[in-house]
């Protein structure tokens, strides 16, 4: 059977375990996208520009454009590690924030090859996330990590140390693959001693847009 | 259908086969990390004071890129670069200099890392560079903050177009070195 569509030609499989050669089926395909993209190349370099536009489109964030793979991607953060009992409350604290957003993602705490930890380096970084991807058709993430640089006084235990909830939600923000963005914000590329920020509405928008409303 | 839109139709399989076949191997198997740091807040005069060494120069060309373990106990890719010394405004210099920026990508491991000074070969900069004990090689004080370009007496902060006056550097440094 055969139906015309819009002057396309597309031939109807009727069983679906018949074989079908290969060589066809990838000729049929490649002959219907070359005459859809003939007919309709206004709509066609539109959807194309739409596509590429949706991770540079701005808002009160950025988005690195791929995330945790899943509908309600679960992920088991690691902080056993951190030796100082304030830091590991404020990490789990933290870990609520983003949890409270409203959106299709659960940070839960156990142990992991997500994790986070202490370091010491002679350098300008209070701290940073990393998250490793393969390159394969999603792009999801398999990793994540946290590092803290202990080189810098962090509030707790130093009263006019940076505010160590304020870097965790930063560094959680980056986690949920939220990149940086103009100050002021939670997500701002640095900070100064005293800098607070929360998880805001436009955070919490951000959460719901990249993995869904519960 | 005619002989000739057969060839061509058997010639875009073959090449979009081959396309997807060695490029998707090379992509299934490139390890891609991203790094996010957070700096502090480096204004003119912490930078100043952090910064082993302050110069005016030019960016050649990258030397090259390096794969190692960091600091922090985690696999890195660094770009090395050439930069030749015009002035040097903090810091004893020679004529040329290696600054490494992180990222870049070593054989199957690719780093991307937000933020970091992003060098371009040619471009007329002003760096406030600092090290690591024991390192010969350079690093820019807090990333994109201790990047700017040159032109004249203005200078750019590339990532924020924040502006600053060169001679209003030069001569904050002086005082520096006069108290």
């Amino acid at each position: 059977m055969t139906a015309d569509l819009t002057g396309v030609r597309l031939i109807q499989i009727n069983k679906i375990n018949e074989w079908v050669s290969a060589r066809r089926l990838i000729v049929i395909l490649l002959d219907l996208v070359g005459k859809i993209m003939i007919k309709k190349t206004f709509l066609t370099l539109l959807l194309i520009s739409l596509f590429l536009a949706v991770p540079l489109i701005a808002k009160a964030y950025n988005y690195a454009g791929y995330r945790w793979g899943g509908s309600w991607p679960k992920v088991t953060v690691d902080y056993g590690g951190v030796a100082v009992t304030a830091w590991r409350t404020r990490i789990q604290n933290t870990m609520n924030d983003w949890n409270a957003t409203g959106a299709k993602f659960t940070f839960k705490a156990g142990s992991s090859n997500n994790d986070v930890s202490v370091y010491y380096a002679n350098d300008s970084t209070l701290a940073y996330v990393q998250t490793t991807r393969k390159y394969v058709v999603t792009g999801d993430i398999t990793r994540a990590i946290m590092k803290i640089n202990s080189r810098h006084n962090f509030n707790p235990p130093y009263a006019n140390g940076y505010d160590f909830s304020t870097v965790m939600r930063h560094e959680f923000g980056h986690w949920l693959k939220l990149d940086h963005s103009n100050p002021p914000s939670l997500m701002q590329p640095s900070f100064s001693p005293g800098t607070i920020r929360y998880v805001d509405s436009d955070m919490r928008s951000a959460i719901r847009s990249i993995y869904g409303v519960q | 259908m005619t002989k000739q839109r057969q060839i061509i139709r058997l010639s875009i399989i073959v090449i979009g086969s081959a396309v997807l076949f060695f490029g998707g191997r090379e992509l299934y198997y490139l390890r891609s990390i991203e790094r996010y740091p957070l700096m502090i807040e480096m204004d003119e005069q912490t930078l100043q004071k952090e910064a082993d060494l302050i110069i005016r120069g030019t960016v050649e060309t990258p030397i090259g890129t390096t794969r190692y373990i960091d600091t922090t106990g985690e696999l890195t890719v660094a770009t090395r670069w050439q930069v030749n010394v015009v002035e040097s405004l903090k810091g004893d210099s020679s004529e040329s200099i290696v600054v490494r920026t992180l990222g870049g990508r070593y054989g199957l491991t690719e780093l991307w890392v937000e933020d970091e000074a992003a060098f371009v070969s040619g471009e007329s900069v002003l760096l406030y560079l600092d090290r690591d004990v024991d390192s010969t090689e350079y690093r820019v004080a807090g990333m994109f903050q201790g990047h700017f370009i040159v032109d004249d007496d203005k200078l750019t902060q590339q990532e924020t177009g924040k502006e600053q006056s060169l001679n209003d550097v030069k001569a904050g440094i002086q005082i520096d070195k006069n108290l």
